[in-house]
């Protein structure tokens, strides 16, 4: 079989810490086949961000890194700074959380859409612009040419968002990496950003990553999903049956906190008692037992493996839920 | 965005008017007088000499008749050297202060620049941290001990650059003056350019550049250095004020013949209408060159540049 577009093996990312080392990504694997899409769920400081900036080798300086990240047939860890420029941008794209502040406020909207052409295509300015144009188009932002000459302040937090997921898309990469894309975002505009990204997608053939807190953003755009607790993968599946049948209490306990439209009134919320740990000091066994309500003993002492228990269904419970 | 900076422009005239006040009474505070010399002049020459310059005239109608003249753009005549009026005496020396003061400030600017930039760039190695020890101690060491130190370093030890003089063409014998005149400047800018060249580069957009996958030297100079600079550029205005108090000492030990010489033969002679008089210029000189700053801050942000 071939190899697929994304394959990610015993991913770590740790940090030296006074209270020893802060592991936020332990051994973390997933793959990604070309032009599918995979979506990446967990609370805050579960690791999601950090495994998105490792790959693209860009985990701050102080980062451990460990693990394998192979993408288009090659070992991307241990690249050089060069070699990891070519790859950035141009075979992977990346979109971050918040919008407001990932623009560089002080260069027009069409200097730095451009740049990313004229740095991975040589493209003259001219002709860069006239490409970031039909790109401004693609992402249904109306009078592209006068709006290249504009400046971020000029811009709502929808439509900034949607000039970067156009910046990082310029180049036509074969994966797209969106970390809380609409997270910093309103409610109205976070629908129209989802429906942009699953229509790209589409259109383009993207393999798209898309990483949220949020279990329906996700399992509205994605085929299948991979939920992370405190570094690790603890269940993985397609979307439809991982909503609808959680076999990890995790993910049963993030299915049961949300908020629901369908849910009847009065219902009170059931959030996750207590909180995820510190990555510096990880309880034994299984990082979850201290907030699972179906805690054995062996829990404390075994770390469970991520176990298929399906045709592409995994699960790392020592008791998973019947399924 | 002019009409506002044409009301900060008129919100100097206070600043200036204060200045001239407090400078006109201190001085006259002062103990002693213009034409007190080691032999007491012969009485009836003293009067006529004070009455010639108003000097026998209550304090506060002297102040008024100045202020009266300044508003026609008369400084006055100097005391000291007769025949030469304030406004002559300026004239003559701001080619040379300016040449020294301009020369230090860009010096200031550039290397100062540079250094916060590459230090930053190399956060916490050794070369940071020898420039950061060092800018302390630039900070720290005034310009009347620096210019004697460099003087004997480079002109007496190493015989590279001449000890003062200085001629209107030369390069080699400004070199002294204006390193000592820059140092400390250097020295401060370096500090805030590395301080706000870090801040900048752990902003989301130079992150947002990284994953464009521009080189580093790209995202420093295309993204970093603009925002970075900002800071250094609203301490141009005190740098040019360190600069200028600075020039007073530099003139003086390498004996140039600029207006901070003139200042300070002036301050000890009781020249009160030369003292004044580069007061004022000096004053004017630093609220013109903030507000040139504040014109060129305004230009910088394009959120200001329209709204
Ligand atoms: N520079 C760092 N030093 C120490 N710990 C860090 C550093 N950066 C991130 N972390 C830790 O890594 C963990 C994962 O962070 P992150 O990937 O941002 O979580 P998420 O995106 O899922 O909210 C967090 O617990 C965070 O505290
Ligand atoms: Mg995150």
């Amino acid at each position: 079989m071939a190899e697929p577009l994304l394959q990610v093996r015993d991913l770590e990312v740790g940090f030296a810490t006074a209270q020893g080392e802060a592991r936020a990504v332990r051994g973390l694997g997933f793959e990604l086949e070309a032009g599918q899409t995979l979506g990446i769920v967990g609370e805050s400081g579960s690791g999601k961000s950090q495994t998105a900036l490792a790959l693209l080798g860009l985990q701050a300086r102080q980062a451990r890194i460990g693990g394998s990240v192979r993408f288009e047939g090659r070992e991307l860890l241990g690249l050089g700074e060069r070699e990891w420029n070519k790859v950035r941008g141009n075979r992977i794209g990346l979109v971050f959380q918040d919008p407001m502040t990932s623009l560089n406020p002080y260069l027009s909207i069409g200097a730095q859409m451009a740049e990313v052409l004229v740095q991975h295509r040589g493209l003259g300015q001219a002709a860069a612009l006239a490409e970031c144009a039909r790109m401004l188009d693609a992402v249904r932002i109306a009078d592209a040419a006068a709006r290249l000459r504009q400046y971020p302040h000029e811009f709502s937090g929808g439509m900034r968002q949607r000039v970067l997921i156009a910046s990082a898309l310029l180049c036509r990469p074969s994966l797209l990496i969106a970390d809380e894309p609409t997270t910093a975002l309103d409610v109205t505009v976070q629908a129209e950003i989802l429906a942009l990204l699953r229509q790209l997608q589409e259109d383009l053939g993207l393999a798209l990553l898309l990483i949220s807190h949020d279990l329906d953003v996700v399992a509205e755009v994605c085929e299948r999903v991979l939920v992370m607790y405190a570094g690790r993968a603890v269940e993985s599946g397609a979307a439809a049956r991982l909503l609808t049948a959680p076999r990890h209490p995790y993910t049963a306990g993030l299915l049961a906190s949300r908020p629901r439209l369908d849910a009847p009134l009065g219902e009170p919320l059931r959030p996750i008692p207590g909180q995820p740990p510190d990555p510096a000091r990880l309880p034994s066994g299984c990082a979850f037992r201290p907030r699972c309500p179906a805690a054995l003993p062996v829990c404390a002492s075994e770390v469970p493996a991520l176990r298929t228990l399906e045709a592409g269904r995994a699960c790392a419970c020592h008791a998973p839920l019947p399924g | 965005m002019l009409n506002h900076a044409f009301k900060r422009l008129l919100g100097a005239v206070p600043t200036l008017l204060l200045l001239i006040t407090l400078a006109f009474f201190l001085m006259r505070a002062a103990p002693g007088g213009p034409f007190d010399r080691e032999r007491a002049l012969p009485p009836q020459i003293e009067a006529a000499l004070q009455a010639d310059y108003h000097l026998d005239q209550p304090l506060w109608r002297q102040y008024l008749g100045y202020l009266g003249g300044l508003a026609h753009g008369d400084l006055g005549p100097s005391f000291q050297y007769t025949g030469f009026s304030v406004a002559e005496l300026i004239a003559s020396g701001a080619p040379v202060s300016f040449r020294l003061g301009a020369s230090a400030m860009i010096l200031a600017v550039l290397l100062g620049g540079l250094l916060g930039c590459l230090a930053a760039l190399r956060r916490n190695s050794a070369f940071d941290r020898a420039l950061m020890a060092l800018a302390m101690l630039g900070i720290s060491v005034p310009n009347y001990v620096v210019a004697p130190l460099l003087i004997l370093l480079f002109a007496i030890c190493l015989g590279w650059l001449p000890a003062g003089g200085w001629s209107s063409h030369g390069i080699g014998d400004a070199g002294l003056p204006v390193l000592a005149l820059a140092l400390p400047q250097i020295a401060v800018i370096a500090r805030l350019m590395r301080a706000s060249m870090i801040e900048t580069l752990s902003a989301n957009f130079i992150r947002t550049a990284r994953a464009k996958g521009l080189p580093m030297h790209l995202i420093v100079w295309r993204h970093a250095l603009r925002p970075a600079a900002l800071p250094v550029l609203s301490y141009l205005g005190p740098a040019a004020a360190g600069i200028v108090t600075g020039s007073v000492v530099i003139e003086q030990v390498f004996g140039i013949p600029g207006i901070g010489r003139y200042f300070v033969q002036a301050a000890l002679n009781r020249d009160y209408t030369l003292v004044l008089g580069v007061v004022i210029f000096y004053g004017a000189l630093i609220i013109l060159f903030n507000f040139l700053v504040d014109l060129l801050y305004g230009t910088l942000d394009p959120r200001m540049r329209l709204g």
